[in-house]
């Protein structure tokens, strides 16, 4: 048997290796490469470019400059503390009031015969197919002075309510409606974790309602409640439409802040840095809930 | 004619209109009204167009025209029918602020963009010296002026480089800034009479902000007694601090949406809007509930009282100039557009047939796109008081101490949560 390398030519042999090196790339990194090209793009590519950013001083509009760590001092200095406390307020209340509202809800849909829990699914599902924005204006139409209900309970009644926006509860009901479906699903999922044979033991056990809630469907099911939670605090940390659109300016948010800062602002550093800083805080999140997930068990795929 | 900063207009316009009073409209339905250049400048404009589609029906050029423009010129009853004359592919996309559509094109968007339509002031000062728009043919362009209102002729000084040679840009939508009130609420003459300070202290907690947040920035000023417009002392940023701070406390509500806030006011829900202008108000109005209209305060700030303007000027006049972007591939298509928005169908539509606005353009001044207005329209524009309007404003320019400005507007936004 000939050496290959000794019989072909230098360039042909070069390949030859080139080519086998390639072979010896698994196929799970094939597989994984388009995925990973376009995170690398889509995700981590702007996420330097934020942080970069928010080094630079004000005025800038290149991401090369000299860096500084003014932005920092102005964003501590200049009470944007009150921005982040709002957000992060409305962030927890909504994930809090989501996840009361949603466990029935998903029990109600496993429990669903298959035909009407489809029926429940698309019902939830609609409303994402209209734009955010234009469900918040047809609620602010509802609610306002004039609006809707209040004009339909004059009409029948003769007493006025009132505008029912322009207040916090009002950011915080938007909220809640928006990202209801980010918190059902996952609930769900986690409710599927529950098999109905162990709740039946239990109960032939003697387990009141409450213990077999609290003991038995409630670890099971934690991980796709700590999923949907946390999914619906990061997403609700970002929240800018509710609170301009139902709050009018009762409360600024850090979205709404960084939004302005890019815009009216023209402050690109300074409304990276609030990003960069939210987004310090949604992976703090992440961090903290994923340390208590076992994302294996939850796939179904533990040993 | 040559306006000077603070006062020039009024005059000029005054003059003219203050003749044709109430029996304007008889007037143009018989057709007696005429103005000296408007014939010229209506009928130039006609002629150019269709010299400039029979041009492009020749020519082999790029056939997407990209535009960054306010909202007059983005919707389909102004670009459908130069799509369909050229053949062209217009791709609008509307502007969110002047800061950031400049800095659009600082950063590379001479690239995407083949005509930008903005505010005055950042042509003469800031995009024409960076070399991001280019300056129109004299030859071409100079006799549309003729159509323009008294006040707005050629050279009009925004349009013009600093040298006052090169035309940077064609003018045509604009208008007064002051408040915007229900008047069944509050008179006009209690607020014009009153000032910034009767809505501000007077009307506390009925009031909403229109949140463009630069325009709330220079009316601050204005209701601090000082121009936004120049540099500004340790005393009047002080003076602004405390003016801002207040203006939030005492707002019941803070919103950019001026559809929203109009139906606020005519529900009653607030009184009138700081600020506020014919631009926030022509649409509700147009729908027949002209009890909400702008008002601009009777007595100015101090540094625009003059002899013959003793009252000075109070609020803020904008006007718009498009221009032709310094794009690298550049295509006729952006030079006849402009051409296009002179002629009357265009001029109109622009003007009332943007979303949620009407907005006088100075072509107003040709008798042939003023008899395109129904009555309706030019009640919708306050049209009848537009000149005393106008006239109690000073210039749209660039704010050299908008970025501190800015931060203690967003302190002062903040501090309401």
């Amino acid at each position: 048997m000939t050496d290959t390398a000794e019989t072909l030519p230098e360039t042909m042999a070069d390949a030859s290796d080139g080519a086998n090196q390639l072979r010896q790339i698994p196929a799970g990194v094939w597989c994984a490469a388009p995925i990973g090209l376009l995170l690398l793009a889509g995700f981590l590519a702007p996420l330097i470019m934020v942080v970069l950013f928010s080094f630079m001083p004000r005025g800038t509009f290149s991401p090369f400059g000299v860096p500084t760590l003014e932005n920092y001092v102005d964003i501590f200095t200049q009470k944007f503390y009150i921005s982040f406390g709002w957000s992060l307020f409305l962030a927890l209340i909504s994930t809090a009031i989501l996840m009361v509202v949603s466990y029935p809800l998903a029990v109600a849909i496993r429990r669903a015969a298959p035909r009407r829990a489809l029926v429940l699914t698309i019902l939830i599902v609609a409303p994402l197919f209209v734009a955010e924005n234009i469900r918040l204006q047809g609620w602010v139409l509802f609610l306002d002075k004039a609006g809707v209900l209040d004009g339909s309970v004059k009409a029948l009644t003769g007493f006025e309510i009132g505008s029912l926006v322009t207040n916090v509860p009002a950011i915080v009901f938007g909220i809640v409606y928006v990202y209801l479906p980010f918190m059902l699903f996952p609930m769900i999922m986690g409710l599927a974790n529950v098999p109905p044979d162990v709740k039946e033991a239990a109960s032939d056990l003697g387990a009141s309602r409450w213990q077999m809630f609290r003991d038995i469907e409630l670890p099971l099911a934690a991980p796709g409640l700590l999923i949907g939670g946390l999914l619906c605090f990061v997403i609700s940390l970002g929240a800018f439409s509710e609170a301009k659109f139902l709050g009018k300016g009762v409360v600024v948010t850090i979205a709404q802040d960084i939004e302005s800062a890019f815009t009216f602002g023209q402050n690109w550093p300074r409304g990276s840095a609030l990003s960069a800083l939210v987004i310090i805080l949604a992976g703090a999140a992440v961090y903290l809930a994923m340390r208590r997930l076992d994302l294996e068990k939850m796939l179904g795929r533990a040993s | 004619m040559k306006r000077s900063k603070f006062n020039g207009y009024a005059m000029n316009r005054r003059s003219v209109l203050q003749g044709l009073g109430a029996g304007f409209t008889a007037a143009l339905a018989s057709g007696s009204l005429k103005t000296a250049h408007a014939a010229t400048g209506g009928s130039y404009a006609i002629d150019l167009w269709e010299k400039t589609k029979a041009e492009l029906s020749g020519g082999s050029f790029r056939m997407d025209l990209n535009l960054h423009s306010w909202e007059g010129y983005t919707e389909e009853p102004v670009l459908a029918p130069f799509q369909a004359d050229t053949g062209a592919t217009v791709n609008p996309q509307m502007l969110i602020s002047d800061p950031a559509a400049v800095n659009n094109l600082r950063s590379g968007g001479t690239a995407t963009w083949d005509v930008i339509n903005l505010n005055n002031a950042w042509q003469r000062k800031l995009l024409y010296p960076e070399g991001l728009i280019l300056p129109l043919d004299t030859a071409k362009f100079q006799p549309l002026y003729d159509m323009n209102v008294a006040g707005f002729e050629f050279p009009y000084n925004w349009a013009m480089d600093e040298s006052g040679e090169k035309i940077l840009g064609m003018i045509q939508r604009y208008g007064p800034s002051g408040m915007a009130v229900n008047t069944d609420a509050m008179s006009a003459e209690t607020l014009t009479k009153g000032g910034y300070m009767e809505m501000i202290e007077g009307a506390a907690g009925e009031y909403a902000i229109l949140d463009y947040e630069n325009w709330v920035i220079m009316h601050a000023c204005m209701a601090a007694g000082f121009s936004p417009f120049r540099p500004h002392t340790d005393d009047e940023m002080a003076k602004y601090e405390e003016v801002i701070f207040k203006i939030f406390n005492n707002a019941k509500k803070v919103s950019d949406d001026q559809a929203s806030l109009a139906r606020d006011m005519i529900t009653g829900e607030v009184m009138g809007t700081f600020p506020g202008s014919v631009y926030s108000v022509s649409a509700p109005r147009f729908e027949g509930e002209t009890q909400i209209a702008c008002v601009v305060p009777e007595e100015g700030i101090e540094e625009t009282k003059t002899a013959d303007n003793p009252m000075g000027q109070s609020g803020i006049i904008w006007i718009e100039v498009t221009s032709l972007v310094a794009n690298p591939d550049p295509t006729p298509l952006a030079e006849a557009f402009l051409v296009y928005c002179h002629t009357p169908e265009a001029s109109y539509r622009v003007a009332a047939r943007a979303p949620g606005t009407l907005n006088p353009v100075v072509q107003m001044g040709d008798p042939g796109i003023l008899e395109k207005f129904g009555s309706d329209e030019l009640e919708a524009m306050q049209w009848d008081e537009l000149d005393t309007l106008v006239g109690r404003c000073i210039d749209f320019d660039i704010n050299p101490d908008y970025d501190a400005m800015h931060d203690l507007y967003t302190e002062a936004k903040r501090s309401r949560g």
